[in-house]
């Protein structure tokens, strides 16, 4: 099951039992954010921005974290370590997989919604 | 002090990630704080200010301004409160982490958050806060005690200042040298010329440090002054001060002293030492030392009854000096803690120096021995030239004549019947003739013949008691019952008049006491002769009253009774 990796469900379950009715609230934040912020690294990948590149791949990694994407806070760390070293190899390939993990956890989340 | 909880109620949030932000608030408020929230860093800072939240959580990376900068902004404007500041990171690499506690923060919370862990970030830091909290008060007072010590020593230095500098220091012939700290560790200096002409000198060393060494020093001038310008001799004086210093100062506190009584005229000083280092007398014509050693315990350690006041006497002619210090000499002690010692000092005296170049070398020697390094001594060094004949004359008139002392005089003093049922009139009367410094010296044995004659003025002439019933025990208290009886039913028109003359003569003075009361005298069957008369009638009193007194006169019919007592001049 893809669910099992993209978003750890224990964590999910407690952010459940957490936010009660504000739950479609965080959901809502977190697609927000995160969209906002890949069509940020978007723009900075080809232009080998690094400073945009480290800083919005460090916003995606801390919020998945606590969302328990775990997938996809890796490969975001991934591209904010090579932002801060301002390594350019595979920084596509990169990017394209982060988007493509999140798509598949907005996709878990919508499920999710109560 | 009631209990303070440190336990935070107010949580400031700055988090730019909206999602972040919503996590740890439920948390937070699910724990049951209240929570501001902040969504960079600017606005962290605006709201510290606004909401004064107690504990802090700061993500790292933010726009406008990152969580590092606002770190350092939200401790500089805690002071001294202790505000806990949480990074909320998942910043891996070592070098950022250890800029963000450069920057003052406290600790981390990583990713994904938890809730335990937060709890007992919480409660750490909270004992943190406790105990800087407690240090801050602590030290506030600590500040404040400090400031205070501060202030009354200084108060403590201006009354010092004040009554030691009372006397004749300036005066010509003395040279002395006193440390800026030997005065706060109880080394006091004292000099007066008396109405007779004599230069007092007093060096005293108390013992201890501080404000109860200078404290001690206080009544120990008071009296010196008072009494040097009254004119009392210098075993009264130091007899005075030791009774008072033993009565008031604690126990382990007391007083090492050398006192010096210079007589220019008769040329010839009179020493008392009592624990303080031996003094000297130079010598001019020999360039030698002659040491004083101290005889005597410190004054304030013995009893009166116990205290000796004897001093020594030396001659002195022009060109001779006395030098004296405190221990602060021999005790400086150098960068290793090496005392200057008695050696050291004993060879600059037997350079057989001209008298100023002992004093330069003797100072001279001791700084250099302390080196320039801390500056905790309390050296004192005096030096007293005796002068030439012309010079000691002109010393002699610095001692205003007789200053608030009594010379010739006369006093009546008369008690009715309400005066004489209640008062004791003996102090009064001891107050004034102690204003005598001759009979001051004699106030236990004035005081005797005094209450004696005022006494049997009562008790056999105002009331016409009989002494013959005191000669069995019952007697005894039965004489006091009826004395007791006879004064509350006294008469109106009752009375005991008391009269005083005194007249200074060249070697002392006399002082006549006449006693008269309102009684009918002696029984007339009893006045055979006046020998058994007063056998019959006064007992041993009068008896002993003439072994007291240079003579006593009864004037028949025995209501009036005169002594005379005759005091001389010390030495």
């Amino acid at each position: 099951m893809p669910a099992h990796t993209s978003l750890d469900p224990v964590l999910l379950a407690e952010l459940k039992d957490l936010l009660a009715d504000n739950f479609n609230e965080l959901i809502e934040r977190y697609t927000v954010d995160s969209a906002h912020r890949f069509s940020l690294l978007v723009t900075a990948v080809p232009e080998k921005d690094y400073k945009t590149i480290y800083y919005e791949a460090h916003g995606i990694k801390g919020s998945s974290r606590n969302m328990g994407a775990t997938k996809l806070a890796e490969i975001c760390g991934q591209l904010e370590a090579q932002g801060h070293a301002e390594d350019g190899a595979g920084l596509e390939n990169l990017l394209s997989e982060a988007s493509a993990e999140f798509e598949v956890v907005c996709g878990i989340l919508a499920g999710e919604r109560t | 002090m009631s209990k303070v909880s440190y336990r935070p109620s107010k949580i400031l949030i700055a988090d730019d990630s909206p999602a972040d932000r919503l996590i740890l608030q439920s948390m937070l408020q699910r724990l049951g704080y209240v929570v501001v929230l902040a969504e960079d860093g600017v606005q962290a800072v605006e709201k510290f200010l606004s909401e004064k939240p107690e504990f802090v959580f700061l993500d790292v990376i933010m726009p406008n301004m990152d969580g590092v900068e606002t770190a350092i902004q939200i401790k500089e404007k805690a002071g001294d409160d202790f505000i806990p500041v949480i990074y909320l990171t998942s910043l891996a690499d070592a070098p950022s982490l250890a800029r963000c506690l450069s920057a003052g923060g406290d600790d981390f919370l990583s990713k994904p958050y938890n809730p335990i862990v937060i709890e007992a970030k919480i409660k750490a830091f909270s004992r943190m806060r406790e105990m800087n909290q407690t240090l801050a008060l602590q030290k506030n007072l600590i500040e404040k005690n400090n400031r205070h010590l501060i202030q009354e020593q200084n108060v403590a230095k201006q009354v010092f200042d004040k009554i030691a500098h009372a006397g004749s220091l300036k005066l010509p012939i003395i040279r002395y040298y006193m440390s800026a700290l030997a005065v706060f560790n109880g080394d006091v200096l004292l000099a007066d010329v008396s109405p007779t002409g004599s230069l007092m000198v007093l060096l005293g060393d108390f013992t201890g440090h501080g404000l109860p060494a200078a404290i001690g020093s206080m009544p120990l001038a008071s009296i010196f002054y008072g009494m040097v310008n009254k004119g009392f001799g210098m075993s009264e004086i130091l007899r005075e001060i030791n009774n008072r210093l033993n009565q008031t100062l604690p126990m382990g506190l007391f007083c090492c002293a050398t006192c010096f009584d210079i007589s220019f005229r008769k040329q010839r000083v009179l020493v008392w030492s009592g624990g303080l280092p031996d003094s000297a007398i130079y010598r001019g014509a020999t360039r030698t030392f002659e040491r004083i050693t101290s005889k005597n315990l410190p004054l304030a350690i013995l009893a009166n009854r116990d205290f000796k006041a004897e001093p020594v006497r030396f001659e002195l002619s022009a060109g001779d000096h006395i030098l004296l210090w405190s221990d602060g000499i021999q005790e400086a002690r150098d960068r290793q803690g090496k005392m200057f010692g008695e050696q050291r000092l004993t060879s600059i005296l037997e350079r057989g120096l001209e008298a100023s170049a002992v004093f330069d070398d003797i100072i001279g020697e001791v700084q250099a021995h302390i080196g320039e390094g801390e500056r905790d001594d309390d050296v004192s060094l005096v030096d007293i030239t005796f002068p030439d004949a012309e010079l000691g004359a002109q010393m002699e008139k610095k001692g205003s004549k007789g200053r608030g002392c009594l010379q010739d005089w006369s006093l009546n003093f008369r008690l009715e019947s309400s005066s004489l049922r209640v008062f004791d009139p003996m102090p009064l009367l001891l107050h004034i003739t102690s204003e005598v410094p001759g009979l001051r010296q004699s106030n236990s044995l004035l005081f005797t013949v005094l209450s004696e004659l005022f006494n049997n003025a009562v008790e056999h002439g105002v009331l016409g008691l009989q002494s013959s019933i005191k000669q069995s025990a019952a007697g005894f208290s039965e004489y006091y019952r009826l004395r007791k009886e006879g004064l509350e039913n006294l008469p109106l028109g009752s009375w005991v008049m008391l009269e005083f003359e005194h007249g200074v003569k060249h070697n002392g003075g006399l002082l006549t006491i006449r006693v008269r009361d309102s009684g009918d005298g002696f029984h007339p069957t009893n006045k055979t002769t006046s020998g058994d008369t007063q056998h019959v009638y006064h007992g041993r009193g009068l008896t002993l009253l003439r072994t007291m007194c240079e003579s006593l006169v009864i004037t028949p019919p025995g209501n009036c009774v005169e002594a005379q007592f005759r005091w001389l001049h010390e030495e």
